[in-house]
C-alpha cells in the first residue's frame, strides 16, 4: 500500500486535477456502458453478460473506420451505429429465445457470445494488441488546469459523455418514447395490454443499450489499447457500477460510474496492486448493507 | 433377502467406480488418460459441489471457484511454506474452505436471486485480487511455483505417478460419495424444499437461512477438495483457480450435463474437457468452437446431457426410497 | 385459542389493518369475509408471520406471536394453507408431506441416513388418508390437478399437527362439485376435534353453511362478526357488499 503517495496527492492541486480528470474520463466511459447495461435489465429483465463485447466490438469498428476514414467522429459513429445494429440481431434471434428462461440459460448464451466474439475479432484483426492513436485533431499539447495535466482529448470525451448523458435524460423524461419504455420497464404486461408493441421495445432498447457500449469502445479508442477478451474487465466493472448505483437506474449508474472512476484512478496511486480489489469491496459493501444501489428502491 | 437400502447401494457404486478406474491405468498405461483422469477428479469435484447449491439448492452462486483456489492455495503453502505432512495439509485445506465459506455464506445466504449471485462473484473477485496483491505469500500473478513438497505419509508417496493417481481417484470418489449421501439425506431433501419453494418451506418450519449456510459451506469444503486435487496435479496453485472463468466453466459443465442428475455435472465436467482437449488439437479457435457448442445446447436442446436421458426414460412407479428422482 | 388484539398494520400510509380485534375460541371453525382489498390475506400474513404488524398483538394460546419469525410461528402451531397453492413441484405428494414433517421432528438438518424417515410415514399416510390423496402418493406435486394442488396445501399446512389451520380460499379456482368435496373434508377434519379451523373465503354460500361465526372486514377494520344468521341480517355487512347475495345465502 502507498498510503503516503495517496495523502502527497489528496494535499497536492495539481494532482487532484490530474487525477480527477483520469477518474472523470473513466467514470464517462464507463457510465454509458453502465448505462446500456442498466437500461437493458431495467426494461427487459435481462442481464446482457454479452455487454462487454459489445464495447470491444465498438473499439475494433472504431479502429478500422478510422483506419479508412482517417475521421475520429465517423470512426466513433460507425462503432456505435454498428455495435447497435449487431445488438439488434444478437436480441432478435438469441436473446429474445431465452427471456422466459433461467438466468443459467441466459448467461451460458451470452457466454458463448463472448468465446465465439473473442475468436472473431482475433481471426480478422489479430490477437496481437492495437491501438488507434491519439486522432489528429487532438495532437495538441494538454491543458493545465492548477498546475495538473488534462489532456485536450480527456476534455472532449467528457463533453460527449456528458451531452450523451443529457440527451439520454431527456429521451427517458420528457419524450413519449423514453415514457413508453420507462413504462415498459415497471410493468410489461400492462404496457402490452394497453396495445404497445413490447417486442420492438424491447428490441429498441437492446439495440440502444448496444450501441451505447459501442460507442463507449469507439470513444476511447484513442486512449485504450484493445485486444481480444478486453470485453471482459469492462464487462466486470459495469456490472460494478450497476449494482452500487441500483439495477435499472440510469441516474444510479452516473453516480457509480464517476465513483469507481474515482476509486480507479486516486486507488492506483494508493493501492496500485488491490485498485480492483478496491472496485470488488465496494460492491460487498453495497450488496450487504444496500443490495438494491444507492439509486435503487429499498427491497422489503 | 432385504433390500439394500439407498446408501448402500451408493457406496457399492462408489467401490465399483474406484475399481474400474484403478483398474483404466493397467489396461491403458498412457499418461494422457492418466492425466485427464486426475483432471476430472478435480473438475468433478467442483462441479459437483456447485451442483449442490445450484441443482438441488437454487442458489446460483457464479463465484464458486474461490473455494476451489482457496483449498489448493492452503494445501500448497502448507506444504511449502509450513513442511506439514501431506494429512496435516489437506486438513487445513478443508478447515480453512469451511471457515471462509462460513463467514461468507453468512452475509451471502441472506440475499436471494440475482442478488446472490453478484455478492458471491465479487467474493470471489475480492478474493481473486487478495491473492494478486499478496505477491509475498501467493506468488502474485505468477502462482505458487517451485513445486510443492510431497512428504510420504502411510507409506504412500504422492511423488511416484502410480500413488497420485490412487490418491486422486479416492479423494473425488470419496468426495463424490460424500455429496451424494448428503443429497440423498433428510438434509437434501429440505434443501430441495428450499430450491422449489423457499417461502413454504420457511411455513414449514424450516429456518432458511441456517439450511441455505449448511449447504454453502458444505460445497465449499468439496470444491476445496478439488482444489486439493489440482494443486496436486499441476504442483502448485494459480490465481486463476479463483478467476470468474474457473468457476464459469463449472457453471458450463453442470449445464451441458444435466442439472437434475447428481452424475450430471461429471459428465459434464468430463465431456468439455473431452471437447477442450479435442478442439485445440485441431485449431487455436478453441473458444469458437465452443461457443458455438454452447449455442447448441442452450437454443437448441435446451437441458444437459443427463436431462435428456431422464426424460426419454418412462418413470416408474416406485416407492419414494428407491426413486432415482432428483 | 387465538386472540389478536388492536391490530395495525400500514403500508406507506394506508391503513392495511386499523385497529383490529378477534377472538377465534378454541375448536371453532370461524370464517374471515370481506370485499377484495379488505385486509384478509394481509391478517393472515400478520398471524403466520409473514409480515409484522405495527402494533398489537396476536396471542396463540395466551403468547405473543409478535416479533417471531414464520418458522418459529409453526413450532408454535400455526398451519397454513395458501390461495394459490404453494407446492415443492418437483416432489410427489408423499415426499412432500415427509420432508415437511422432518422439521416438526427438528430432523431438517440431519445429513446421516436415506430420506425419508421412517419416523415421517404414518403421519404422512394419516393425513394424505384424511384428504384423500392416498392414491396420488407418488405423484409429482407439479403433475396434481388444481383440485388435487389445493388438497395437498392443506395437507402441508396439516401434516404438521397445527392447533390452528389458516385456510385462505380453499376453493378458489375449483368447479362446483370439487367445491362441494372440498367444503365437506373441511368439515369432517374439524369434527375429528382437535383444530381451530379460520378461513377466507369469497364463495358464501359455503361459507354460511358451514361457519360458526363469521367475521367481516372491510377497509381493514371490523365490521361485524357473528353467527351466520347474524351477519346475513346485519345492515352495514349488506350495505358494505354483499347486497342480495347474503339474504339469498344458504336458502
Amino acid at each position: 500500500m502507498e498510503l503516503t503517495a495517496l495523502l502527497e496527492c489528496l494535499g497536492s492541486v495539481s494532482c487532484i486535477v490530474t487525477q480527477s480528470s483520469t477518474g472523470l474520463i473513466i467514470g464517462a466511459l464507463l457510465f454509458l456502458v453502465a448505462a446500456g447495461l442498466t437500461l437493458i435489465f431495467g426494461v427487459l429483465g435481462v442481464i446482457n453478460f454479452a455487454h462487454g463485447s459489445f464495447y470491444m466490438l465498438g473499439a475494433y469498428v472504431a479502429l478500422t473506420a478510422y483506419r479508412v476514414t482517417d475521421s475520429y467522429a465517423l470512426a466513433a459513429l460507425a462503432a456505435g451505429l454498428g455495435v447497435g445494429a449487431f445488438a439488434w440481431v444478437f436480441e432478435r434471434f438469441f436473446m429474445r429465445r431465452v427471456y422466459q428462461s433461467d438466468v443459467l440459460l441466459q448467461l451460458l448464451v451470452c457466454y458463448a457470445f463472448i468465446l465465439i466474439l473473442d475468436d472473431v475479432v482475433k481471426i480478422v484483426w489479430g490477437a496481437e494488441f492495437q491501438s488507434m492513436g491519439m486522432p489528429k485533431s487532438f495532437q495538441m499539447p494538454p491543458l493545465f488546469i492548477g498546475g495538473g495535466v488534462v489532456p485536450v482529448f480527456y476534455v472532449y470525451l467528457m463533453l460527449a459523455a456528458g451531452l450523451i448523458a443529457l440527451l439520454l435524460w431527456f429521451t427517458l423524461t420528457r419524450t413519449r418514447m423514453g415514457k413508453i419504455i420507462r413504462a415498459a420497464a415497471q410493468n410489461p404486461a400492462m404496457t402490452s395490454a394497453l396495445g404497445l408493441n413490447t417486442r420492438l421495445i424491447y428490441a429498441l432498447v437492446f439495440s440502444f443499450g448496444g450501441l451505447l457500449a459501442g460507442l463507449a469502445g469507439g470513444l476511447a479508442a484513442p486512449v485504450r489499447s484493445m485486444s481480444p477478451g478486453m470485453g471482459f474487465s469492462i464487462l466486470i466493472e459495469s456490472f460494478i457500477v450497476t449494482v452500487i448505483g441500483g439495477m435499472g437506474s440510469v441516474s444510479g449508474a452516473l453516480l457509480g460510474a464517476l465513483l469507481i472512476g474515482m476509486i480507479r484512478s486516486f486507488g492506483s496511486i494508493g493501492f496500485p496492486l488491490f485498485v480492483e480489489g478496491l472496485m470488488f469491496l465496494s460492491m460487498v459493501l453495497i450488496l450487504v448493507f444496500k443490495p438494491s444501489g444507492i439509486m435503487g428502491k429499498a427491497q422489503s | 433377502m432385504n433390500p439394500l437400502r439407498d446408501w448402500q447401494k451408493d457406496s457399492l457404486w462408489a467401490v465399483l467406480a474406484l475399481l474400474l478406474l484403478l483398474a483404466l491405468p493397467l489396461a491403458s498405461p498412457s499418461r494422457v488418460v492418466i492425466d485427464f483422469i486426475i483432471r476430472l477428479c478435480a473438475m468433478g469435484l467442483l462441479a459437483t459441489s456447485l451442483n449442490m447449491l445450484v441443482g438441488y439448492g437454487g442458489m446460483v452462486s457464479f463465484g464458486h471457484a474461490m473455494f476451489f483456489g482457496s483449498g489448493a492455495y492452503v494445501f500448497a503453502l502448507m506444504l511449502q511454506k509450513a513442511s506439514v505432512s501431506v494429512p496435516v495439509a489437506l486438513l487445513s485445506a478443508v478447515v480453512a474452505c469451511a471457515v471462509l465459506a462460513a463467514v461468507i455464506g453468512a452475509i451471502c445466504v441472506r440475499l436471494k436471486g440475482i442478488y446472490f449471485s453478484f455478492l458471491t462473484l465479487a467474493f470471489q473477485m475480492l478474493l481473486h485480487s487478495i491473492i494478486i496483491t499478496w505477491t509475498s505469500m501467493t506468488g502474485g500473478d505468477q502462482g505458487l511455483t517451485g513445486g510443492i513438497p510431497r512428504p510420504v505419509f502411510w507409506g504412500i508417496d504422492l511423488a511416484q505417478s502410480q500413488h497420485m493417481y490412487v490418491f486422486c481417484c479416492v479423494m473425488a470418489v470419496g468426495g463424490l460419495l460424500a455429496m451424494r449421501l448428503l443429497m440423498q439425506s433428510p438434509f437434501g431433501y429440505t434443501l430441495r424444499m428450499l430450491r422449489d419453494n423457499e417461502d413454504r418451506a420457511a411455513y414449514l418450519g424450516v429456518n432458511v437461512w441456517r439450511v441455505r449456510l449448511y449447504a454453502f459451506v458444505l460445497a465449499g469444503v468439496f470444491a476445496g477438495l478439488g482444489g486439493v486435487v489440482m494443486s496436486l496435479f499441476v504442483s502448485g496453485a494459480f490465481p486463476d483457480f479463483s478467476y470468474w472463468t474457473m468457476s464459469g466453466e463449472a457453471v458450463f459443465m453442470i449445464m451441458m450435463g444435466g442439472i437434475h442428475v447428481f452424475i450430471g455435472p461429471l459428465v459434464g465436467a468430463g465431456l468439455l474437457q473431452i471437447f477442450n482437449d479435442t478442439v485445440t488439437r485441431f485449431t487455436p479457435y478453441h473458444g469458437l468452437a465452443l461457443g458455438v457448442v454452447i449455442l447448441l445446447f442452450t437454443l437448441g436442446f435446451q437441458r444437459g446431457v443427463t436431462d435428456i436421458f431422464r426424460v426419454l426414460r418412462r418413470p416408474s412407479h416406485e416407492a419414494p426410497s428407491a426413486k432415482e428422482t432428483s | 385459542m387465538l386472540r389478536v388484539e388492536n391490530l395495525h398494520k400500514s403500508f406507506g400510509g394506508v391503513h392495511a389493518i386499523e385497529d383490529l380485534s378477534i377472538d377465534f375460541a378454541a375448536g371453532s371453525l370461524s370464517a374471515v369475509i370481506g370485499p377484495n382489498g379488505a385486509g384478509k390475506t394481509t391478517f393472515f400474513n400478520l398471524i403466520s408471520g409473514g409480515l409484522q404488524p405495527d402494533s398489537g398483538k396476536i396471542l396463540l394460546d395466551g403468547e405473543n406471536m409478535v416479533g417471531l419469525s414464520r418458522n418459529a410461528i409453526v413450532h408454535k402451531g400455526i398451519g397454513r394453507a395458501f390461495q394459490v397453492a404453494k407446492l415443492f413441484k418437483s416432489l410427489t405428494v408423499e415426499e412432500s408431506l415427509r420432508a415437511a414433517l422432518q422439521s416438526a421432528l427438528g430432523r431438517a438438518a440431519q445429513m446421516h441416513g436415506n430420506f425419508p424417515l421412517m419416523a415421517t410415514r404414518d403421519r404422512a399416510h394419516e393425513v394424505m388418508a384424511q384428504l384423500g390423496l392416498a392414491h396420488k402418493a407418488d405423484t409429482v406435486s407439479g403433475n396434481l390437478s388444481h383440485g388435487d394442488q389445493k388438497l395437498l396445501d392443506m395437507a402441508l399446512a396439516l401434516v404438521l399437527r397445527p392447533k390452528v389451520l389458516l385456510l385462505d380460499e380453499p376453493v378458489a379456482g375449483m368447479g362446483p362439485d370439487e367445491r362441494t368435496q372440498m367444503m365437506d373434508t373441511v368439515q369432517q377434519l374439524w369434527r375429528q376435534g382437535g383444530l381451530t379451523i379460520v378461513l377466507i373465503e369469497h364463495d358464501m354460500e359455503l361459507v354460511f353453511r358451514v361457519a360458526q361465526r363469521i367475521h367481516v372486514l372491510s377497509y381493514g377494520k371490523l365490521l361485524a362478526q357473528g353467527s351466520p344468521e347474524d351477519i346475513r341480517h346485519h345492515p352495514k355487512v349488506i350495505e358494505a357488499y354483499l347486497g342480495k347475495a347474503v339474504e339469498h345465502a344458504g336458502d
